[in-house]
């Protein structure tokens, strides 16, 4: 588990850059990643929070329907967002 | 003097609860302090450390208790009411605290557990409006949908 690594804000900017999430901000940042078009997988991004905490981290990823490693990979770059689609399609 | 330090030794000690108590009353007796107190507190030690070895794994586990998961049963949103009460399950998260829906994959966090109970609440209604705007759901979000339709008291 990379979450040190982290912060919520590159949780954010990976999620709109590549999987083109639209947050919505409210008390916490929400949005969908939506595959061919229909709403697939919905993420909470906590506001105001630095670092991400480790069980804050694996419930992001369970919510993109990732593991923690491929959560890992997601943000660190090489997992592509066809290499994601592929896996939450499995 | 060691025949004080035996006799005072001797006496059963049930816990170091017992052994402080004991101690305060001891406290309390005048003289000779110094040398006596020297000798049946290493006789006395000797016998405490399997009570404070009890001591420090009850401490250990009240800690474990404290970090331990808890779940709750919501009953009430920020704004709305349930008809049924929703499990949620509170655990520490390293320096706060995550509440977090057993249901679905939904959290709130906080630096407290009201905290963070009050972050799910604000988040399940988050969820729910979301929801009720459209029907472009994958059929996994709209079961979701509808049990949040049956749950949730829309007044």
């Amino acid at each position: 588990m990379k979450n040190a690594q982290f912060n919520v804000k590159d949780v954010k900017k990976v999620g709109e850059k590549k999987l083109h999430i639209e947050f919505k901000s409210g008390k916490e940042f929400n949005g969908w990643f939506k595959l061919n078009g229909v709403k697939a997988k919905r993420i909470t991004v906590p506001k105001g929070r630095k670092g991400i905490p480790r069980k804050t981290y694996s419930s992001m990823a369970r919510q993109l329907g990732l593991s923690v490693s491929d959560f890992d990979l997601l943000l660190e770059c090489p997992l592509t967002k066809e290499k994601y689609v592929e896996i939450i399609s499995k | 003097m060691t025949e004080t330090a035996t006799n005072s030794a001797s006496d059963t000690i049930v816990s170091f609860y017992d052994w402080k108590s004991k101690q305060k009353e001891s406290d309390t007796t005048s003289v000779p302090v110094v040398a006596e107190e020297e000798v049946a507190t290493s006789l006395e030690l000797e016998q405490l450390i399997p009570h404070i070895a009890t001591y420090i794994e009850r401490m250990n586990f009240a800690d474990y208790k404290k970090n331990e998961a808890t779940t709750i049963k919501l009953n009430l949103l920020e704004t709305k009411r349930l008809r049924h009460p929703l499990d949620v399950i509170i655990e520490e998260d390293d320096e706060g605290f995550i509440a977090r829906v057993v249901d679905f994959s939904l959290f709130g966090c906080g630096d407290d557990r009201i905290e963070a109970v009050d972050a799910l609440k604000f988040e399940i209604e988050s969820l729910y409006f979301d929801l009720i705007e459209d029907d472009n759901f994958t059929e996994e979000w709209l079961n979701i949908k509808n049990f949040l339709k049956e749950l949730i008291i829309d007044s």
